[in-house]
This record gives C-alpha cells, structure tokens and sequence, in this order.
C-alpha cells in the first residue's frame, strides 16, 4: 500500500456530499491516478480495484467467502459491529447496480400515473414503501429513473409513508463509547482509524441512518404524506398497525394504493384490501455478486457512500500517491451530515487542495444566493 | 493580461462552465471578462448568476489581478448581427490597443451567428493571439451542472480554430506519409501485434509524436486514422503521464494570432518506441 503522509504535504481534510464524490474522481482522473485499490478498515482486505474511465470499472479483489473468513475470525461480542457477507453484498444492491431486475415494474406504473385522468373518473394512485426498501435505498434508486423522465423534483408521483415505518427507522440511537473503541481496536489492521469513531453510530444504526434518510428524500422530492399507524392494534405488532393505518387512508381518501415490499408475510398480511394492490420485490440472491461490474460515475458515488458508511471507513490506495482517507463516521459528526450524506476525507494527497478550492467557490455562492445546484 | 469574451444566454453554466474548465485545466486564468447579453427579463437574471460565479470562480483562481470591476457588461440588441458584430469588433480593437496578450472568445453560449462571427474574427485577426473556445458536452443533462460536479470526462474544452487549422492541414502530410516506406508496413505490423487498448494507444500517440504530428489535435487525428479513438482528457492525460516520464517534452509556439502546444520526443521516448516495437514484431506479441 502507498504512504499515508506524504512528507512533502501537511494533511489536510474536507467534507465532501455524496454527490460531490464527483470531484474526487475528476481530480483523481486529472493526475492520471485512474486506477486505484480500495481497503476497508476494519478487516484490513483488499476489496476492490478500480478503474476510472468513461464509466468505472470496479473489480472485487475478494470474494465472499473471504469476507465470511475474516468475519468468523472476528469475537462473537463484536460480530455486529463488522459485516458479514450479506452486509456486503448489499452494498452493491443498496447503490443500484441491480435496480434494472425492478425497473420495468416502476416503469410501467410510471405510464399508467400518466395516462391517468382523474377527471374522467380515474381513480388516484398512490406508493407505499415497506420498511425495508427504505433500509435498501430503493427510493434514491427509484429517484434516478424520476430524474431521467422529470430532470428535476418535486416528481409528480403520490406517495403515503407511514409514522410507523419512520419509527422503525429512527431507532438508530446506539454508539460507540471508549470501551467498545478498545475492543474493536484489538481485532482491527489501522486502530488508528477506528479511534475517529468515537461516539458515533454503531454498525445497525448506521444501516437505519441510511434508511431514514432515503425516507426523507422521499417526503421531499414527491408529493408525500404522512399518515399515522393504527394505534388501537398492538404495540408489537407494527405490521398491522402499518397496514391498518393505510386502509383507513385508502377509503379516506378513496385512492388506490400499490404497497411494495421485500417482505413476503407483509405483502400476506395486506392482501385482499380493496383497492390496495400488493406488490412483491424479490430479494437479490447472493450468488448474483459479479467479478467486475462497469456502472456511471453517480453510480459509482452512491456505492463509494454506501461503502464507507457500511465499513465506517475506507481506504484508496493510489500508487505513487498519497492515500485517502474516507470516514462514514467520525468525531464530531452530526446529524447535518447524515442528511447531506457528507464523507470525510483526510489525507496529505494535493487533490483535496484543489478539490477545496472548487468547493468553496460552490459554498460561497449557495451562503450567498441560495442557490440550489 | 487574458481577456475573456463571453455571451449570455439561456443557460448560465454554458458561460460559467467554460472558464471553470479552462481555469482547472490551463495554467493561466482570464484577468477580464466581457460579456455581453441583451436586456430580456430572463438574460438579466443569468447575467446576474453568471457575474456571481464568474466572480467567484476568478477570486479563487486569479486572486491578485481579479476584482468586481474586471468584468465589463455590454449590452447588445437582440436578433440582430450587425451590432454584435460591430461591437466585438470595437472591443477587440481596443483590446489590441491595450496591449492585451491575448483574447478568448468562448462560443459555447449564445446564438448561432454569435458563434460564427467569434470564429470569423479568430481567423481575421492577425495582429494578437485569439482562441475560440467551445465546450464540448456529450451529455445533455449536465448542462446546468457546474462543471466541478460533472463527471471530466464528459466535457471537454476545445480550442476551435487549433482543431479545425490543424485538421485540414494534416490531411494532406498524412497521405504523403502514407505514400512513403515499407517502415509505414513494420508500424502496421507492430500495431496489430499489440493486444492491449492502454498499449496500443500509447505506442500510437509515441509514433505519432515521432512522425511530427506533435500537438495535442494531430496526434488525436493520427490516432484516429489508425482505428483507435483518444478523447480530450484521456489524451491530456497519457501526454502528462508521458511528459512525467521524460518520453517527451513540451513547448510553446506561435503562428500568426495562434498559439499551439507541441510536443518533442525525447531520446528515452525513442528508445521506448523502438522498444515496443521491437516486442511486438515477427510474431512475438506484447509480454513475450
């Protein structure tokens, strides 16, 4: 692996947004540092290699297996604070490299919210997500298709979220105290790097941050709103309270509802509702993990977002290069950065002067302005 | 002194993103910009937005020779050449008098004939350096995205007149090459010996340098007559790595109002592309 310090440059760090993950790669591409590895900092492995080009190339320099290795190595006491072979699998299904298997279902209700004319009697349609696609991404996904028919939100699509899903997605209060750091630092290759996680979110509530913030990019960027689960049901029973809730929304509205779920006694439980029409999103099977995959550059951001916060940090390892530093979490982060979805990047690498240099240019115009660009 | 000479018009980023890249991309940043726009409600608003970046973008690249004042605004008739282009005509003379050391006019914003006339005065005039610039999108939806927060690769600023002189040119010393030599026949060989995209290019771009088609849009036209097709950062780049590496080295030249960046080869280039060839001929094939 190339220096962490490059004796010739004082470390600098910057707070770049997941869509600002675009000038990462322009930069790293303008000093012809296109190929580069990434390392994760809790087990230490070589993940991938990447190559920027027209699109990016990312080959896995693993395969699951040796994540299922290094987490079987890790104490019992402190497996949930690593991911196992299915966390990181969805990394690749969280940043949309297996949307297209969905797509011609959300393509098709597209074209039918078009040819609808209430006016004529057409019945209004409205979504709803199930918890878990939320935790999966699948409206930042779903966005991507929106932005290519709309360019821009608000998106003229109709959506119902439910306070109990909310609920289910905010308990992400869990975080690291000094004796957690400890016994994590004794199982970890770059102890110093998990010292940074101090007082942040654990592995699952990072995951849920995930989740409530795809929920929120929903009730901003569609015409949303949010109803209340059926409080007279269980406690326990969040499910039914959830659908009960949206039943009593349908005839209130008189509206139809198509429900989406991964979850198959969900989708069960809400079956044979008038007007509330089920819809179930098979789960991506493991075994469809590629060597190699090629996607977009904002692909490739996402993933590189979703990447960092599932390890809490990352490593790019250039050759010849100083390396970058990229943290999930890290002192002193708050919710703000969750909801801009900011990435920490430390490192004695050049680029982040020039990267900073564009970046103010864009903050002063938005303190400035407002603009939103 | 750089003056920089811009229009408004539909798009703000069509004017802010082309001095953002020449800035990051050049080292050399305009001291003055021009502008000029016509007095619609719309053009008003994008003039405001494009002073704001433009400001900013010139602040941050150009701090010492850069205030609020260096950008001139001038207002313009709408659909009407003839003053636009007895305008543009007036301030290029007075920008010669000035002793400027050179002009961009940047044609990427604004109408088709605003663009014609930019092109048109980039040829005429002989007596200071003019460039027009363009820059080039390949996808439409980053138009309005400040350059930054585009992908490089999709954009490319390019040096219009360079591009098409050069073109026409080079057409003509190529089929004279073409004429020449059973090495012409050796090169062939070589190049379909080579397996590798990343090697083929790089023994091409070499070649090319050898053969005198040594600025950046005559080795891209070179490369692109032997089948393989080098965009304007991937070149940018393999040239920076091949400049670090002391396979070539690069000058300044001007010809009348045009200012071109040649590229020589360097005895260790040379050597390199005898090297290659020599791994890639009789049948031997890259890695034996």
């Amino acid at each position: 692996m190339g220096n962490f310090i490059n004796q010739n440059n004082a470390i600098s760090n910057l707070i770049l947004n997941s869509n600002e993950l675009i000038m990462l790669l322009n930069e790293l591409y303008l000093d012809s540092n296109t190929r580069f590895t990434i390392v994760d900092c809790l087990y230490g492995l070589n993940l991938f290699n990447v190559h920027i080009s027209d699109k990016i190339e990312i080959e896995l320099a693993i395969k699951l297996n040796d994540i299922k290795d290094a987490y079987n190595k890790i104490p019992n006491e402190l497996r949930e604070e690593f991911p196992s072979k299915s966390r990181f699998f969805e990394i690749f299904t969280k940043s949309g490299f297996y949307f297209e298997t969905y797509e011609k279902e959300f393509e098709k209700l597209i074209e039918e919210l078009e040819n609808l004319n209430i006016l004529e009697g057409d019945m209004p349609i409205a979504l709803f997500f199930d918890t878990n696609l939320y935790y999966d991404q699948f409206f930042t996904q779903l966005s991507n298709l929106l932005k290519k028919k709309y360019r821009k939100p608000k998106y003229p699509i109709y959506f119902l979220l439910s306070e109990g899903v909310k609920k289910e997605l905010i308990t992400y209060e869990h975080k690291y105290k000094v004796d957690d750091l400890e016994k994590m630092k004794e199982n970890c290759v770059y102890p110093d790097i998990i010292e940074e996680f101090f007082n942040q979110n654990k592995f699952k509530a990072r995951i849920k941050h995930l989740g409530h913030i795809d929920f929120l990019k929903c009730n901003e960027n569609v015409y949303s709103k949010i109803i209340e689960e059926d409080e007279s049901i269980d406690k326990n029973d969040m499910d039914s309270r959830i659908i009960q809730g949206l039943i009593k929304e349908i005839r209130q509205q008189n509206i139809k509802l198509y429900l989406y779920s991964q979850d198959s006694d969900f989708i069960a439980r809400a079956r044979g509702n008038r007007n509330l029409i089920t819809k179930h999103l098979e789960k991506i099977p493991q075994s469809m993990l590629k060597n190699k995959y090629c996607c977009e550059w904002e692909l490739f951001n996402r993933f590189l977002y979703n990447l960092v916060i599932t390890f809490g940090a990352i490593i790019i390892d250039i050759l010849n290069s100083p390396n970058l530093f990229l943290y999930g979490i890290w002192r002193g982060k708050k919710l703000n950065d969750w909801e801009k979805e900011n990435l920490k990047i430390i490192s004695s690498n050049p680029i982040l002067k020039r990267i900073e240099k564009d970046l103010s240019i864009l903050n002063n115009i938005k303190i400035e302005e407002g603009f939103s660009n | 002194m750089i003056t920089w000479i811009t229009t408004i018009g539909w798009s703000p980023f069509a004017v802010i993103n082309p001095i953002w890249a020449y800035c990051k991309e050049y080292e050399e940043y305009p001291d003055r910009i021009i502008i000029f726009y016509t007095p619609y409600k719309r053009i008003k608003y994008n003039l405001h937005i494009c002073k704001k970046y433009i400001t900013e973008i010139l602040k941050s690249y150009n701090k010492k020779n850069f205030n609020e004042n260096s950008i001139e605004e001038v207002e313009i008739e709408n659909d009407n050449i003839q003053p636009y282009a007895d305008r543009l005509s007036k301030i290029i003379q007075r920008e010669k008098n000035q002793r400027t050391d050179k002009i961009i006019l940047d044609m990427t914003p604004g109408r088709k004939y605003m663009s014609a006339i930019n092109v048109y005065y980039g040829y005429s005039i002989a007596e200071i350096p003019i460039q027009v610039y363009y820059l080039h999108l390949e996808e439409s939806k980053y138009q309005d995205v400040p350059y930054p927060l585009s992908p490089i690769i999709k954009n490319e600023l390019i040096d219009i007149l360079e591009s098409s002189e050069i073109f026409s040119k080079d057409l003509e010393k190529h089929s004279e090459i073409n004429e020449e030599k059973e090495e012409e026949k050796l090169e062939k060989e070589i190049l379909k010996n080579i397996k590798t995209v990343d090697i083929k290019k790089d023994y091409l771009m070499i070649l090319s340098i050898k053969k005198g088609f040594n600025t950046k849009t005559k080795i891209r036209k070179f490369t692109f007559g032997n089948g393989i097709i080098i965009r304007g950062h991937e070149l940018d780049n393999i040239l920076k790595r091949f400049t670090l590496d002391n396979l070539v080295s690069a000058h300044f030249i001007r010809d009348d109002n045009l200012k071109y960046k040649i590229y020589n080869l360097t005895e260790k280039g040379k050597y390199f592309l005898r090297d290659l060839g020599k791994k890639n001929i009789n049948g031997k094939q890259e890695g034996d």
